[in-house]
């Protein structure tokens, strides 16, 4: 067993400063990876940062402030990590506004679709589903380029996706949903994949208030670590356009179990409803 | 006298395509027209379609902007100011996938050669959209204990088809968005429900550059028929629904058809769902 799988790998991870995606930066840290840290909260970076070098060991970490939905800083933030630590080979798009930006207890009760304020539906939106397009965009060609590549999003169940009181959360992490199929599609061939990780249900962020569940019966942010990790490795190549689910995730099983178990097609091509073609048509579909 | 008589509809996108082709079967039944598109040439020439079949009364044109705010429910207010009350509400407007690609079935960009405006302005528009004129009508139509929300998508695979940049997953947040919709107008008499032609259809977005036949597609009067019954007080019961227009067969009774044409809204189908604490319900 490789003890540390992503040796010389250089990884993104979006929303770093706390929550799961401090908990994936240090899983990816820990396992030989360097990782650079990005958040719009200039504030939480540091402490997260602290964490990670203590996971990962002194310079195997950096952070940047950033906003992912603005082009010419997501551009000039992934210059920048290419510079100091090289890559990026993987990116895991894990900044999001939570449910709780519009009000939300975390159990569906909330404001009604006409109480939201319009100005922060769109902002979720932007954030949650542009925002890891825009990164996408940018860190993909260097991955093609070098034939090795991650793209992992984090989504949300799919019965989250539509549920009420949530503003645009679930909406926009069903775009993401929708686009990682396409991004997994897109990049066949190429030695670079795009994958979802959810937690699977509420976590233990501060997406959920106090009020909705014990912190403790919570998915914990530690159970999106091996996932993660095991997404990254060479033990993952040509594993593409599939979803992950980190609560299901049992690592004493083999490869094939484990995905048998945690894992599903990405978005929902179970569901038979399917668009009607003509016949001299050229879908790219399925 | 029409099944829509003294009905006042919204049909954002109205100007050409299958917005058009609804509001001139809503009009045909009596409804009057409030038709919002950003085109004002394009608008003028529909309004004047409506005029021809519905008289001077029957339409309004509104030229506004459904991922602004303030545009969009100016256009709503402006609705009800002009006729008294807003009844139904289509959100057809969209930025389509020939804003990618002239031949997006063939030889279309990755998702990484787009422009990523283009992808952010089809989440403006086509989800934003219909959120922002949907939040802007639902209090009017609450007051008046009727109301239907009708939000155009598309196929369930066309949502994660390659090759359309962001309007598959605009339309998959949209989809999501319509559940979310018709869960909170529960009881209220207002209805959200999704209707798609189920395919490509005959409009702008198809290009011919895709090598599509015209008439190989389905065509915008296919959406007529179900757009009319949608907006009646006939489809009371039906909330949370997707309809297919293609499989909308006006020949079977009422429930047979729906059975034939429609589905929940969204993928609730799907087993794999959120994992929750004990004590949680939603």
């Amino acid at each position: 067993m490789d003890t540390r799988p992503l040796e010389g790998r250089s990884a993104i991870v979006t929303g770093a400063g706390r929550g799961l995606g401090k908990a994936m930066a240090e899983g990816l840290a820990a396992n030989g990876a360097r990782v650079a840290l990005l958040d719009v909260d200039r504030d939480v970076l540091n402490a997260a940062l602290a964490g990670v070098l203590a996971a990962g060991g002194q310079g195997c970490a950096i952070a940047l402030a950033a906003d992912v939905t603005d082009e010419k800083r997501a551009r000039d933030a992934v210059d920048e990590v290419a510079a100091r630590i090289g890559g990026p080979d993987i990116l895991i798009n894990d900044a999001a506004m939570g449910p709780q930006v519009f009000g939300s207890d975390g159990g569906g009760r909330g404001p009604k679709f006409w109480e939201v304020d319009p100005a922060l539906w769109l902002r979720a939106v932007t954030v949650n589903a542009y925002g890891p397009q825009l990164m996408a965009t940018v860190c993909v060609p260097g991955m093609i380029a070098r034939g090795w590549g991650r793209i992992i999003n984090v989504t949300t169940s799919l019965n989250t996706m539509y549920l009420p009181g949530s503003g645009s959360y679930g909406p926009s992490k069903a775009a993401l949903e929708a686009n990682t199929s396409i991004m997994a599609r897109d990049l066949e061939g190429t030695g670079v994949t795009a994958n979802v990780l959810i937690p699977g249900g509420p976590a233990n962020t501060r997406m959920i208030p106090d009020a909705l569940a014990p912190r403790g019966s919570l998915i914990q942010p530690d159970a999106m670590k091996e996932p993660a990790v095991w997404l990254c490795s060479t033990d993952a190549d040509g594993v593409s356009g599939m979803r992950f689910i980190a609560a299901l995730w049992d690592g004493s099983l083999s490869r094939e179990a484990q995905i048998e178990r945690a894992g599903a097609p990405v978005a929902w091509p179970q569901v038979k409803s399917v668009a009607i073609y003509p016949k001299d048509g050229k879908p790219r579909i399925g | 006298m029409g099944v829509l008589d003294g009905k006042v509809v919204l049909v954002t996108g109205g100007a050409r395509g299958l917005g058009l082709a609804m509001a001139k079967a809503m009009a045909a039944e009596g409804a009057q027209l409030a038709l919002v598109d950003i085109d004002g040439e394009a608008l003028q020439q529909a309004a004047g379609e409506i005029e021809r079949i519905g008289g001077k009364e029957a339409v309004v044109p509104i030229g506004a902007e459904v991922c602004d705010p303030d545009s969009a429910a100016t256009a709503v207010h402006y609705t009800v100011d002009n006729f008294g009350r807003i009844d139904a509400l289509f959100n057809n407007a969209a930025v389509g996938p020939d804003q990618v690609a002239g031949d997006f079935y063939g030889d279309a960009p990755k998702f990484w050669e787009l422009n990523p405006y283009v992808f952010l302005r089809m989440m403006e528009v086509n989800a934003a959209g219909p959120q922002l004129m949907a939040a802007a009508a639902a209090p009017y139509m609450i007051e008046q204990g009727f109301g239907r929300i009708v939000n155009i998508t598309t196929a369930m695979d066309a949502m994660y088809a390659s090759g359309m940049g962001g309007y598959g997953p605009s339309k998959a947040a949209l989809e999501a968005h319509t559940a979310i919709m018709a869960r909170d107008l529960e009881g209220t008499g207002v209805t959200a429900n999704v209707l798609i032609p189920g395919g490509p259809a005959n409009t702008r977005m198809i290009p011919d550059s895709t090598g599509i036949p015209r008439d190989a597609l389905i065509q915008p009067e296919a959406m007529q028929g179900p757009a009319v019954w949608l907006a009646s007080d006939a489809s009371s019961q039906v909330q949370g629904r997707r309809l297919i227009a293609a499989l909308w067969d006006a020949v079977l009774p009422i429930t047979a058809r729906l059975e034939k044409c429609s589905a929940p809204c969204a993928w609730p189908q799907l087993g794999r769902q959120a994992i929750l604490p004990g004590n949680i319900r939603r």
